[in-house]
């Protein structure tokens, strides 16, 4: 079974006809209008509908040609990136730039096998000192550089 | 007995310890006011007229009030997002925003549902400045006032394409209500922005737009469309020859854009004060007012309370129009 | 003709000047860095600029904001080309075959093409600008709605050309980015589409965080998971310099390119955005091996970043000729000339030609600049790739935090960037190429706009499209443009059929 499901193709327009199907339940509901007067579902609806049928044509296609796998899923680089950007977006508005830098730079550093952890604390620390020259001091974004208490 | 008494005193001494403590603190706060930087919100993003206006505010505000007051721009979603994250704020006095009559009355008149309401989770501070709406037709059409308009749109019904700049917007609102007034028939076609409209206009793919005095002026000026009539309740000391709607006989449409400055609800009355009268020196600048003229725009100081009568009008005029022309938003 | 050149002569005079030259020169030294950044872009860095510009003299504070402009042009490739970030639309081309060069060590030569062939673009551009401004703008202004929807169309068919791999995947991509680009509030009726009530989606996905998501962040996933992908990266930097081979086949590709984006840089309302996207296709098209595309292939750096660099020149042409901007950066521009108490529009040429001339021979001098400054810095940059992996990485995302949160200072389109990671990384699992997604999504909403606009004038006249003949012109050769793309795909699996 998991053989049979490891195709690029077939995940591909399994997805694309996903996509398509959920796109066509939220655009139904949009007023769809005439050709001369389209409404906000005009379109939407007919490129769902598009979108569905190429899905198809793709899924149908791994039958025929030669199927690829989808290679090794390492979950361990995506799941550190991710939660690092994340990271960011949590800390930058309570914890300010360094903290946010320095959050984002020490959780991204798990997602590589060769991380040494002196390494990353001296990155952190150069990385946040060069986010505040550059974007704050320098380009006088309006980001605070330190966590503001009290407020 | 007495322990209740006891707990009693305990429990007064507590509260009067805390109502000093905060007391205090509070008096510290305002006292020392401002002692960080201040944020001016403006939901729109960075070069707009709403944004030039709040850079050039908040350089003269920086230097009066001896603190940084930093342009803060939350654009989305027509505005509200940055009017949104105003009323949300802390009523310290260190976030306030810029608002304009879009984000501030018309869009709150006529969305079905909105995460504030301006008369009751806004405290208004200030209005500073406002700009009329002028009235563009196309070069090639062969009419030269308001009322050859009406007649050739009468004589020809469903001829006349009005544009917009936006929808929901000024521009928007200023062609339903002509077309509620003057009972005319004609299409109306949305655009995304003053710019694109204006081409429009100027290659005659549709033929009336209403739009603001700062982007008018220029096409007016090397006649490359021909404006009618100005919008506000006076003449605009840009084009004085132009009339305004009344006197071309359409009385009652009218709408000037404005900006305005407010903070959360429940900001106290000394710092709502204070702000008032620096922004009001602000404004008369000289540099301010010269860049007053090159939007477009007239300095109007109103005192907060002016302001929030102002903004509670608008809504109700607005909300009249959207309804009668079937306009809402969610 | 002497008329020309006593205007470029009084043109230079003002441009030369050691003040005017100073501006020039700090204004593309911050439009290389902001270009550089990902994220930050053009936009933000000259709205930020605007109120220092009240106190300096109109034709120095436009000479700096212009060279902000093409400087972060010249920026942005360098760090698609490095390290797969697009920072603006324009570079998501440059990414396809621009970073495949950096992987295979020949990075320099992608950053040396690059600059060398925008130079090459700027110059003729700038010429383009002061001779032809005038009839250029008649013909854009006969460009309505349908006009285009049809150039979209075209577009949209080239997208298609993007891919090096499956023909109809890619078909497929080009209609997810359709969709993604209709998120957010319709211009027509005001209505919210796909945008599941939250309040941050009413104005749309925003192009950076998309393809910081699709290309930045999914690469570096990607790399980490496999350290094989990059290894070339670390371990052959190879030549700084193009070779003789490498300049044969890009002058041109520069020369089309720059032909190409001088045309489409005229037309306000979406031309621009296709200039490098178009000169992709053209140069896979009429490349004798096509299959080199997508691999490094050096004519697929030097067209599309001269078409977008001389678009980007003439995209000054509706501003200063007519006063309407053609993007967000003219419009800002305008609000910079307001500013100063000059009125935008025809009348600048005969009024103050001391402006308009000195801010064209700037232009130039800027471009001259550029190449003086992003020559020498090739090593650098390309010196930056010695950096070990495990701290590279590090620094391009904590780049692309900052910068996508510094555009509408949003977190969440910080969080929307991490999704579009993920989605990026299924798609490299699922051997889906983003660049056609991309374009789909720069498209869509702007052809849904046209196509109804376009019928609501007509009064729902479909035939409006084949009545007008630029407009007919334009889909017959998307017409074309799509037989040639499916006919060798067809023929192709035809004979893999049969060979089966």
């Amino acid at each position: 079974m998991r053989r049979l499901l490891d195709r690029q193709d077939l995940l591909a327009g399994l997805l694309f006809v996903a996509v398509g199907a959920a796109s066509w339940s939220l655009a139904r509901n949009y007023a769809p209008g005439t050709a001369f007067r389209m409404g906000p579902g005009y379109v939407p609806v007919g490129l769902s509908f598009i979108l569905m049928a190429l899905g198809v044509l793709v899924a149908l296609r791994s039958a025929f040609a030669g199927a690829q796998s989808t290679g090794e899923w390492k979950p361990r680089g995506l799941v550190f990136v991710l939660a690092s950007v994340l990271a960011f977006a949590l800390l930058i508005e309570t914890g300010g730039m360094v903290a946010a830098i320095v959050g984002t730079t020490v959780i991204a550093s798990f997602a590589s096998r060769e991380s040494r952890p002196v390494e990353v604390a001296l990155a952190a620390a150069l990385l946040a000192l060069a986010g505040g020259l550059i974007f704050v001091v320098a380009l006088g974004l309006p980001i605070p550089l330190w966590p503001r208490f009290g407020a | 007995m007495s322990s209740w008494r006891s707990r009693w005193t305990a429990r007064a001494l507590l509260g009067a310890t805390l109502a000093l403590a905060t007391g205090t603190s509070a008096l510290a706060q305002t006292g020392a006011y401002p002692n960080r930087p201040i944020r001016l919100v403006v939901g729109y993003a960075a070069g707009g007229s709403t944004d030039i206006l709040a850079r050039a505010l908040s350089e003269r505000l920086s230097k009066s009030l001896d603190q940084p007051v930093v342009v803060d721009n939350q654009p989305g979603s027509a505005g509200l997002l940055g009017v949104e994250a105003v009323a949300r704020a802390a009523p310290d006095g260190y976030t306030i925003g810029l608002g304009t009559a879009t984000n501030l009355a018309i869009r709150p008149a006529i969305h079905a549902s909105l995460p504030y309401d301006p008369r009751k989770d806004l405290k208004p501070i200030s209005l500073i400045a406002s700009v009329p709406n002028v009235m563009l037709v196309t070069s090639g059409l062969p009419v030269k006032s308001v009322a050859d308009l009406v007649e050739y749109a009468k004589a020809k019904p469903g001829v006349i394409v009005f544009a917009s700049t936006g929808t929901g917007n000024s521009s928007h609102l200023t062609a339903e209500l002509f077309r509620m007034l003057t009972g005319i028939e004609a299409g109306l076609t949305p655009y995304r922005g003053s710019a694109a409209a204006i081409g429009d206009l100027m290659n005659g793919q549709v033929q009336v737009v209403f739009d603001n005095m700062r982007a008018a002026i220029p096409y007016v000026r090397s006649n490359n469309v021909r404006a009618l009539a100005v919008t506000g309740s006076a003449r605009s000391p840009w084009i004085p020859e132009l009339p305004t709607m009344a006197e071309a006989g359409v009385a009652g449409c009218e709408l000037t854009a404005w900006y305005g400055v407010f903070g959360p609800t429940g900001l106290p009355q000394v710092l709502v004060a204070r702000l008032y009268e620096d922004i009001f020196r602000a404004m008369g600048a000289p540099e301010v007012k010269a860049l007053l003229i090159q939007l477009g725009a007239e300095a109007v100081i109103t005192t907060p309370s002016e302001f929030a009568q102002r903004i509670d009008l608008e809504m109700k005029k607005w909300g009249k129009v959207a309804r009668a022309a079937g306009i809402t938003l969610n | 003709m002497t008329e020309l050149f006593a205007n470029l002569g009084l043109g230079f005079a003002v441009a030369l000047t050691p003040e005017n030259l100073v501006y020039c020169l700090f204004g593309v030294l911050l439009g290389t860095l902001v270009g550089v950044l990902p994220g930050i872009g053009p936009v933000a860095t000259i709205a930020m600029l605007l109120p220092i510009t009240f106190n300096l003299a109109p034709i120095g504070a436009l000479i700096m904001l212009a060279g902000i402009y093409y400087g972060a042009q010249y920026g942005g490739s360098t760090t698609a080309i490095l390290v797969n970030l697009p920072g603006e639309s324009s570079s998501v081309v440059t990414c396809i075959d621009g970073y495949q060069m950096a992987r295979q060590g020949r990075a320099g030569a992608a950053l040396a093409v690059a600059a060398l062939g925008s130079f090459f673009a700027g110059c003729v551009a700038t010429v383009i600008v002061a001779l032809f401004s005038p009839p250029l703008i008649v013909l854009a202004q006969r460009f309505g709605a349908a006009e285009y929807f049809a150039l979209m169309t075209f577009g949209l068919v080239a997208a298609v050309v993007l891919a090096h791999g499956s023909l109809i995947k890619a078909v497929a991509m080009v209609f997810l980015g359709l969709f993604l680009g209709l998120v957010g509030t319709d211009v027509n009726s005001g209505a919210q589409r796909f945008t599941l009530g939250i309040p941050e989606l009413t104005d749309g996905i925003g192009f950076v965080p998309l393809a910081m998501g699709l290309f930045g962040i999914a690469e570096i996933v990607a790399n980490l998971a496999h350290p094989e992908r990059r290894e070339l990266l670390a371990e052959r930097v190879g030549h700084l310099m193009p070779s003789r081979a490498d300049f044969r086949a890009s002058w041109p590709a520069s020369l089309r390119g720059t032909a190409l984006g001088s045309f489409l840089g005229i037309l306000p309302g979406g031309g621009a955005l296709l200039s490098s996207f178009a000169a992709y296709t053209l140069e896979k098209k009429i490349a004798q091996d096509p299959s080199r595309f997508g691999k490094g292939a050096i004519e697929g750096v030097a067209g599309p970043e001269s078409a977008n660099n001389a678009g980007a020149q003439t995209s000054f042409i509706p501003m200063l000729t007519l006063g309407i901007p053609p993007n967000p950066v003219m419009a800002l521009m305008i609000g910079a000339m307001t500013i100063q108490g000059i009125q935008p529009g025809p009348q600048v040429m005969s009024q103050r030609p001391e402006l308009f001339w000195g801010m064209i021979a700037s232009m130039w001098v800027g471009n001259l600049l550029l190449v003086i400054i992003n020559l020498p810095l090739i090593g650098i940059w390309v010196r930056l790739l010695r950096v070990p992996y495990r701290l590279l990485y590090l620094a391009i995302l904590m780049f692309c935090c900052i910068g996508v949160y510094s555009l509408n200072n949003s977190t969440f389109e910080v969080g929307l960037t991490a999704l579009f990671g993920l989605v990026g990384y299924v798609f490299i699992r699922l051997g889906c190429e983003p660049a056609p997604l991309l374009l789909g999504f720069i498209l869509g909403p702007l052809m849904e706009e046209y196509l109804r606009r376009a019928l609501l004038l007509s009064r729902g006249d479909p035939t409006v499209f084949v009545t007008r003949p630029i407009s007919l012109a334009l889909l017959l050769a998307a017409v074309a443009l799509l037989v040639i793309v499916i006919l060798p795909a067809v023929r192709r699996t035809r004979d893999s059929a049969f060979q089966d």
